[in-house]
């Protein structure tokens, strides 16, 4: 038998990842179609460069900085623009203070509206926030997806964060599900 | 909204290396100790791991499609039997 040591290990350590990548590349360019072309884009390229990966090293954290660099480079240069962020401007923690202190009301909202409030974060946000809460990546496997340093990923999620909180609170509010600020009785 | 104390804005920073298990036992115990007398951070605990519920939920319906993850497998396949 001929030896195919080399891709069975790649389907062994890169399959797995599959709904992983999917997922990132959803959020990343918005729309199921662009997702999936997205994918096997980036598992067309993982394959060629197979030899370059390290076993034993992460494969999903390799995938990851291919399937970006794959969105950077194509996906991102077609489609989206990254919206431009002001990285000193840190929005408010949420005022507990407002009815619902423990956030009851975010099992409320449909996953349409979640989603689309992800959608709505900027990039460099975004895609801290996707790797970090949704995929739960430890935060140097992000750092290295993303290359830049464990502080900056912090930094990153903890005002995505409070933007996203924000964003789902007005939602709850428009939607009659919570009692907007000022308006109690 | 009054801008939070210094050690509240430091405590919220890092809840989530606390959760996800990522600081020394002794940066630990001291955010803990914060947690049990602040109920500001407390509370922003709370809130938080119901937003982080939330999000957990609504990525986990988003699966690969099953159709590209055959598509994707073939292409494996014909790459370690075509070369």
């Amino acid at each position: 038998m001929a030896d195919t040591a080399a891709p069975s290990t790649f389907e062994h350590e890169a399959l797995p990842h599959l709904d992983t990548l999917y997922r990132v590349a959803l959020r990343l360019t918005g729309e199921p179609a662009a997702a999936e072309d997205l994918v096997q884009e980036t598992m067309l390229r993982a394959l060629k460069a197979w030899s370059s990966f390290r076993p034993g090293s992460n494969a999903r954290a390799w995938l990851v900085t291919i399937l970006r660099n794959q969105f950077i480079n194509g996906w991102r240069a077609r489609k989206r623009a990254p919206t431009a962020v002001d990285m000193e401007a840190l929005p408010e923690p949420v005022d507990l203070s407002n009815p619902d202190p423990e956030g009851r009301f975010f099992r409320e909202l449909v996953d349409d509206e979640v989603l689309r409030a992800v959608d709505a974060l900027p990039e460099e946000f975004r895609e801290v926030l996707v790797l970090s809460d949704m995929e739960e990546l430890p935060y140097a496997e992000i750092a290295s997806a993303l290359d830049i340093p464990v502080g900056t990923v912090k930094s990153r999620l903890f005002r995505a964060r409070r933007i996203l909180q924000g964003r789902l609170r007005r939602y709850a509010e428009e939607a009659g599900l919570i009692t907007p600020r000022g308006a109690a009785e | 909204m009054t801008p939070l104390p210094p050690v509240c804005e430091a405590a919220l920073r890092e809840l989530d290396a606390l959760r996800r298990g990522e600081l020394s036992a002794e940066q630990a115990a001291v955010l803990r100790a914060h947690l049990d007398s602040c109920r500001f951070c407390l509370g922003m605990e709370r809130f938080e791991r119901a937003f982080l519920d939330r999000l957990r939920e609504a990525a986990a319906d988003c699966n690969c499609p099953e159709e590209l993850r055959q598509r994707i497998q073939a292409q494996c396949a014909q790459s370690s039997h075509g070369g």
